[in-house]
C-alpha cells in the first residue's frame, strides 16, 4: 500500500507525470493519424497498356477509377495510358469517370506510346496530361461505320415498321451528319476542357492529324514533356501532399474483386450438381480455367477475367449471337457503330 | 511542464501534445494546402447541329434533239445502272437514247471484256452513237481502243465524258492521257465549311462555259482533283484542300479538254439521289446531260447504220426492185429502223434510194455533190474509170438535218449483193472514200 501511494505521488509530480504525458499524447495523435484519420496519403497509380476501349475494357478501367475515387487514403491518380480509343460511348464513358475523378482528387495521365481519339478523348478528363516526346497523340474524331446504302432500300412486306425510318433510323446522309454532330460534340471537349492552353484552332483540332507529343505540347494537346517521376511529382503537387506511398489500383481492384468472389463462390461450389446453379457451374468452370491458364501461385492475387464474369452476371444485351436471342426475327441486325478510333496508316 | 500542467491540467496536457503530433504528422505528409477541383465542366451542347445544305427543287424544259449517247460498260465498269440513273434520265429527257455497251453481273456491275472483242464491240457501237460516257472503268483502255475514241472525238466531232472519282477504282487516266488530263488519286476535302462531312466539298467557282450555265454552288462528294495544263471549268477556293497536296491552290474537278470535246468529273457520287438534289448538282447534272446532247458528229459512210437517227423511207428507182427494197427494209429492221418503201421522195425526211445505173438520174442532185458521174462508165473522184457491168456504188450524203444513201448497180442481183452486204458490214471493204463504195458484183 506504502509502494502504491508512493508510486501515485511520483506520477503526480510534474517531471514524471509531464513527459509521460507528453509521449502518450504523441502516441495518441500518431495513432489517430494512421488509424482514425487516412493517414499517410497515397497516390493511386492506374495502369493501361495497350487497351482498345470497348464495353468491357470500358466496365474495367470505370472500375479503376472508380475505386480510386472513392478511396479517401488516394489523394490524387496518376494513369498511365495507352490505347487508340474504341468505341464512342465506352470512350465516353471513361471521360465521364475520369472527370468526376478529378472532380475528388487531382488525376494527372501520362500518355505512353498512342492516346488517340477515343484514347485521348479520356485524357481530357484529367487535370495534367505529360507526353513522350514520341507519344502519338490527338487523332480527335469520329468514325461510323456502314452508314447504309447510297439509294435507301424499300421495306419489304415481312416487316412493318410504323415510321419512315423505324427500321435504320435515318437514311444515309442523316447518318453522316449524325457523325458530324459527334465530332462537334468531342470537339467541345476538348475545347472545352482545354480552353485555356490549346494554340490551335477548332478546325485544326478536328483534323483528325495525330501529332508527335513533343508537337502536341506546343500545340496544346498536352501539357508537358515527361516520364512517370514527372507525372507523379505533379499529382503529389496537385494534391498538395509531399510525402506519400503509391498504391497499385489494378493490383488492389483484383485483390478486392478475388476475395470477394471466392467468399460468393465457395458455397456454391459445395452444391454445384444443382439442377439451379446450372448457370453457376459454368460461370465456375470458365473462371478455373481462366485461373489455371495463368498459372499463379497466390491463390488470393489470381488474375480473373473480369469481362467474363460480367457476362455471366450481367445480362449483355443481344448475347453472342442473334439467332441465340431473337431467333423468330426476320431481319439481319447491323446498327452502324460508331468509333472514337485511331486507325493508322496500314489500312 | 510544471506550468503547462498548471495551465491545461494532465488531460489537457495529453491533448495539447496529441493533437500536436498529429498535426507535425500530417503536416509532414500532406504539407500545406490542398486539392482544389476545378469547377465542373459544362459542356456546350447547344450550338452542336448537323451543317446540312439546302435541297432545291429542280425543274426544266429540256431542246429534244435525237441521238444516241454511249455508255461503256466493257471495261469491267465500277458503278451500276440505278446509280446512273439521274443523268440517264435527263439524257432521255432531251429525246436521246442511253445505250449500254457491254453486260451487267450479279451484283449490278458491268463485267469485264477480253481485249479482241472489246475493239470490235467498240468499234461497232461507236459508228452508231453520237457521245460516248467512259464511267470508272477498272481495265486499261489500249492504245487502239485510245485511238478509236480519238478519232470518233477528233475526226468525227462526238463528245466525251470522262467520269471517275477517287473512291472506285479506276483506270480512266489510261484515256484522259490522250487527251492531256490526269485523274488525280487524291480526294479533295474542306474541314471548316461543307456538307454534312469534311469531303463534301462545295464548289461555287466557275470558268464561263455551257457545263457550268447557272451553277451557283454546287456540292461534290467524293472529289478528286483533274490535272489539266489548261484552267479548268470549276475550281477550288483555298479552304479546299486536296489529300494528296497539301499546298494550297486552285483544284479542278471539273475540266474540258480537246477543244472541248471531252469534259470530265472526278466526282461520281454527286449524282447518285439524294445528292442531285442538292444546291445546283441538278442544274450540273443537266448541263451536262445539255452537253452529251448537242453533239454534232459526223457521219461517214463506214457508220451505216449508225447516221439513220429516224424513220427511213426508201425509194426505188423503178417498181421491178421492189424484192430488193424489202431485203433491205428487213436488213435496216435488224438494226432496229423502221423503214418504208415510198413512191415519192419526202425532203424532211432520210432516204435510202434504190436503183439502176439507168435511173440515176432521180439522184443526180446527190451524186454531184459526191463527184459522181454515172454515163458509160462510172467515175469518180478517187477511183480510175470504172466498167458499169457487175458493179454497184453506195454514196452517203451526209448533212445535219438528212442523211440520203444512194444505192445504185447494173442489176437487181447487183443491188442485191449490195443490200447483203450492208446486212453484214462487209461493205466496208469497197469504200473508195468516206462517203463512196464501189464494188465488184457477181
Amino acid at each position: 500500500m506504502g509502494k502504491l501511494s508512493a508510486i501515485c505521488r511520483l506520477f503526480s509530480s510534474w517531471y514524471v507525470s509531464g513527459p509521460l504525458l507528453a509521449v502518450l499524447g504523441i502516441v495518441v495523435g500518431a495513432w489517430v493519424f494512421f488509424n482514425v484519420y487516412p493517414g499517410k496519403p497515397k497516390i493511386g497509380v492506374i495502369d493501361i497498356p495497350f487497351t482498345v476501349i470497348n464495353d468491357d475494357s470500358a466496365f474495367v478501367i470505370s472500375t479503376f477509377l472508380g475505386y480510386a475515387r472513392r478511396d479517401d487514403s488516394i489523394k490524387g491518380v496518376f494513369i498511365r495510358l495507352n490505347s487508340p480509343g474504341g468505341g464512342a460511348a465506352a470512350s465516353e464513358q471513361l471521360y465521364f469517370e475520369t472527370r468526376a475523378l478529378r472532380e475528388k482528387k487531382p488525376v494527372v495521365i501520362i500518355m505512353n506510346d498512342i492516346v488517340a481519339s477515343g484514347g485521348y478523348m479520356m485524357s481530357m478528363g484529367a487535370n495534367y496530361l505529360y507526353t513522350k516526346p514520341s507519344s502519338f497523340i490527338g487523332n480527335i474524331g469520329v468514325i461510323l461505320s456502314y452508314p447504309g446504302p447510297l439509294i435507301s432500300r424499300t421495306p419489304g412486306e415481312q416487316v412493318v415498321p410504323t415510321g419512315p425510318f423505324k427500321l435504320s433510323g435515318g437514311g444515309r446522309r442523316y447518318y453522316i451528319g449524325l457523325t458530324d454532330q459527334l465530332k462537334q460534340s468531342f470537339a467541345s471537349i476538348v475545347m472545352t476542357e482545354r480552353a485555356d492552353v490549346l494554340k490551335i484552332p477548332r478546325s485544326e483540332v478536328l483534323s483528325g492529324r495525330i501529332w508527335a507529343g513533343v508537337e502536341g505540347v506546343k500545340l496544346g494537346i498536352a501539357d508537358e514533356i515527361g516520364g512517370d517521376t514527372d507525372a507523379i511529382k505533379k499529382t503529389a503537387s496537385l494534391a498538395g501532399i509531399s510525402n506519400y506511398d503509391l498504391v497499385d489500383v489494378n493490383t488492389e481492384v483484383f485483390r478486392n474483386f478475388n476475395k470477394q468472389f471466392k467468399r460468393i463462390i465457395e458455397p456454391l461450389e459445395e452444391t454445384d450438381s444443382s439442377p439451379s446453379l446450372a448457370g453457376t457451374a459454368g460461370l465456375i468452370a470458365t473462371l478455373r480455367s481462366s485461373q489455371s491458364s495463368t498459372q499463379a501461385t497466390d491463390d488470393v492475387f489470381t488474375p480473373v477475367d473480369v469481362g467474363s464474369l460480367r457476362r455471366y452476371i450481367v445480362p449483355s444485351g443481344l448475347g453472342e449471337t442473334q439467332e441465340e436471342v431473337l431467333p423468330e426475327f426476320p431481319m439481319k441486325i447491323n446498327g452502324p457503330n460508331v468509333y472514337y478510333l485511331y486507325v493508322g496508316p496500314n489500312q | 511542464m510544471s506550468a503547462l500542467i498548471n495551465r491545461f491540467g494532465r488531460l489537457g496536457l495529453l491533448l495539447v501534445f496529441g493533437v500536436g503530433a498529429f498535426l507535425v504528422v500530417y503536416f509532414y505528409f500532406y504539407g500545406v494546402g490542398g486539392y482544389d477541383a476545378p469547377p465542373p465542366t459544362v459542356l456546350p451542347i447547344e450550338g452542336i447541329t448537323a451543317p446540312s445544305s439546302e435541297l432545291r427543287l429542280f425543274d426544266e424544259s429540256p431542246l429534244i434533239q435525237k441521238g444516241t449517247l454511249l455508255i461503256d460498260g466493257i471495261h469491267g465498269n465500277d458503278f451500276t445502272k440505278s446509280e446512273l440513273a439521274a443523268l440517264i434520265s435527263r439524257v432521255n429527257d432531251r429525246g436521246y437514247e442511253v445505250e449500254f455497251m457491254g453486260t451487267v453481273g450479279r451484283f449490278g456491275n458491268f463485267s469485264s471484256l477480253s481485249e479482241s472483242p472489246r475493239l470490235t464491240l467498240m468499234t461497232e457501237k461507236l459508228r452508231r452513237a453520237d457521245s460516248l460516257a467512259v464511267i470508272l472503268p477498272i481495265d486499261d483502255y489500249t492504245p487502239e481502243e485510245v485511238d478509236l475514241v480519238e478519232r470518233f472525238i477528233l475526226r468525227k466531232g462526238g463528245k466525251v465524258l470522262l467520269l471517275a472519282d477517287p473512291t472506285r477504282r479506276h483506270q480512266i487516266n489510261s484515256l484522259a492521257e490522250r487527251f492531256g488530263l490526269a485523274f488525280q488519286t487524291d480526294y479533295l476535302y474542306n474541314t471548316t465549311e461543307y456538307d454534312l462531312n469534311f469531303q463534301n466539298v462545295f464548289i461555287s467557282n466557275f470558268r464561263e462555259d455551257e457545263v457550268t450555265k447557272g451553277l451557283e454552288k454546287i456540292a461534290l462528294y467524293t472529289a478528286g482533283s483533274i490535272r489539266t495544263p489548261n484552267p479548268g471549268l470549276a475550281f477550288t477556293d483555298g479552304g479546299t484542300h486536296s489529300s494528296m497536296l497539301e499546298q494550297i491552290e486552285p483544284f479542278y474537278p471539273l475540266v474540258k479538254a480537246a477543244e472541248g470535246r471531252v469534259l470530265a468529273l472526278s466526282d461520281f457520287t454527286f449524282m447518285i439521289p439524294p445528292r442531285n438534289a442538292i444546291l445546283d448538282n441538278n442544274k450540273l447534272i443537266s448541263n451536262i446531260a445539255d452537253y452529251l446532247t448537242s453533239s454534232q458528229r459526223s457521219f461517214e459512210l463506214a457508220d451505216f447504220p449508225g447516221f439513220f437517227k429516224d424513220d427511213v423511207d426508201i425509194l426505188l428507182g423503178n417498181s421491178e426492185l421492189f424484192d430488193v427494197g424489202g431485203d433491205l427494209k428487213d436488213g435496216l429492221a435488224a438494226f432496229r429502223i423502221n423503214a418504208e418503201v415510198r413512191g415519192v421522195e419526202d425532203i424532211t425526211k432520210d432516204m435510202v434510194y434504190v436503183g439502176l445505173y439507168e435511173d440515176s438520174a432521180d439522184v443526180a442532185q446527190y451524186l454531184e455533190l459526191a463527184g459522181l458521174g454515172v454515163d458509160d462508165v462510172i467515175r469518180t473522184p478517187f477511183t480510175p474509170d470504172i466498167q458499169r457491168e457487175d458493179t454497184a456504188i453506195i454514196m452517203l450524203n451526209t448533212g445535219p438535218e438528212r442523211q440520203v444513201l444512194v444505192i445504185l448497180g447494173d442489176s437487181e442481183s447487183a443491188l442485191r449483193d449490195v443490200v447483203v452486204r450492208l446486212s453484214q458490214g462487209s461493205f466496208r471493204d469497197g469504200l473508195v472514200g468516206d462517203f463512196v463504195g464501189v464494188y465488184r458484183t457477181p
